[in-house]
């Protein structure tokens, strides 16, 4: 199963364009998503939600949290979007859970996820070590001070931030480009003493590249890694381009790249959220969990769904939880 | 990375080694880890091992900051949880720590396999992001809440 998660990953750009139309799954998952959300806590901009859970039994919350994050599973690898960026924004949108608590569970599903897909993307050699370690290094340095400065902000500022950053999110989903094999003629001379060079083989040929602009990607690293700690976010939305279109990794090593990017960014903030307190085990298991199950039902709806489709519902998603979290950081 | 020791294809091959080690080692441990965390997780919320604190009583709580939600619950912050390792709760909890460490104690197999090697560059990098690792999971660097 990994496997297929692993070639759903790295193959998403040519499913892309080759798989069939699906309107009915569309309004499925789009549906489900909204009708599951709305029978939760009813209206989830009912600033009344919260407290409409009373009288529920404890097991109601963790139970939902996984039925929720299942569909969000599915729903994240047929976008081709990273669970933990789903995550942090709609379940702090629609849950009576604390955002401390969310983006710390957030980051635990993207870890995770990252833990699963690493080591097949390790042996394929699409991960690429190399690469990686000077970026990881930034960027895990980077979220230990973003994860203290988000859990230090008051929750409102917080949340208007991470509405923000979602909208922004968004926007790069819609624009940004890809390059299966950029065009790199030199290496700078941080990559030649790096050798941050490889060859891969597909469909019976040996691709071979190498990267530039490494100083610049380092510096977008740091950013990316506060921004992953202040807000729980796995980072592959940002990593990605990064590595592809700054760095000038082919597209396949920069996805598997990323993956294990994430694995080491996540790890440090995760940890600043452990020894805080905001992270719980009746938030953090089901989420998991769900999550990790949806994953797996996700790569099956691939095969017979149109990716396209749901990543314009999943976008759509993300478009009203970012503007639901500057709403909630107002007081709206 | 010493330059001058390795030849691009010895350079190459010495880095699928270790590539191979650390996939390897992330696959048992993940799965290690997942798994636990199931099991603990199960046993805390079936109460065959009660917690330090009832599921019905954190539930609620959920919704207030981590910090009040420290001072409501009496619970406690950093490392003291490996104190109460008998409570469901805690286990539960520790199954996660774990699975925050998987990249830690990768980084123990990593590190000498670089240095042995002789991917020196890599091998101090993966010094200073296991120093990284060690400071986030020390709970030393201040502020919070």
């Amino acid at each position: 199963m990994i496997q297929k998660l692993v070639k759903t990953i790295t193959c998403l750009p040519e499913m892309m364009r080759a798989l069939p139309h699906s309107k009915p799954l569309y309004f499925l998952i789009s549906g489900g998503l909204l009708i599951g959300a709305s029978a939760i806590w009813g209206d989830p901009l009912d600033s009344g939600a919260i407290e409409a859970q009373t009288g529920k039994p404890w097991w109601f919350t963790p139970l939902m949290l996984f039925v929720f994050t299942f569909f969000l599973g599915i729903v994240a690898v047929a976008a081709g979007v990273g669970g933990g960026v789903l995550f942090v924004p709609i379940v702090a949108s629609f849950f009576p859970i604390h955002i401390d608590f969310v983006r710390g569970a957030g980051l635990m599903v993207a870890l995770a996820g990252a833990l699963s897909a690493g080591p097949e993307l390790l042996k394929r050699g699409l991960a690429n070590l190399r690469l990686a370690l000077p970026m990881a290094l930034a960027a895990s340095t980077s979220a230990i001070f973003g994860a203290k400065v988000g859990l230090a902000l008051p929750a409102s500022v917080v949340q208007i931030a991470l509405g923000s950053a979602i909208i922004i999110i968004v926007f790069i989903l819609l624009l940004a480009k890809k390059s299966e094999f950029p065009d790199v003629k030199k290496p700078d001379s941080l990559s030649e003493l790096l050798s941050i060079r490889g060859v891969y083989h597909e469909d019976g040929k040996e691709h071979k590249w190498q990267t530039h602009r490494t100083i610049p990607g380092i510096l977008l690293f740091i950013g990316i890694g506060f921004l992953a700690g202040m807000f729980g976010l796995g980072a592959g939305w940002a990593n990605v381009p990064v590595l592809n279109l700054v760095l000038g990794a082919p597209l396949k090593i920069a996805v598997a790249t990323s993956v294990f990017i994430l694995s080491l960014t996540d790890t440090t903030a995760a940890w600043v959220y452990l020894t805080e307190g905001a992270i719980q085990p009746l938030v953090v298991v089901p989420s998991m969990a769900g999550m990790m199950l949806g994953t797996k039902i996700g790569v099956k709806v691939l095969a017979k769904s149109k990716p396209g489709m749901i990543k314009k519902v999943v976008i759509t998603f993300l478009f009203l939880a970012g503007t639901r979290a500057i709403l909630k950081g107002f007081g709206i | 990375m010493s330059k001058t020791d390795l030849t691009d294809e010895q350079r190459e091959h010495a880095q699928e080694e270790v590539r191979a080690i650390y996939a390897g080692a992330m696959n048992k441990l993940s799965h290690f880890g997942l798994a636990a965390m199931v099991i603990l997780f199960l046993i805390y919320i079936s109460g065959i091992l009660p917690g330090k604190k009832a599921p019905e009583e954190i539930v609620p709580l959920l919704k207030e900051p981590a910090s009040v939600f420290i001072e409501k619950t009496g619970l406690k912050t950093g490392w003291s949880w490996v104190y109460d390792l008998n409570y469901g709760d805690t286990l539960s909890f520790a199954a996660i720590a774990f699975i925050a460490a998987v990249s830690i104690f990768l980084f123990v197999i990593l590190t000498p396999a670089f240095f042995k090697r002789k991917l020196n560059i890599y091998g101090w990098i993966a010094v200073v992001q296991f120093l990284v690792f060690v400071l986030a999971a020390s709970g030393l660097v201040s502020g919070g809440h």
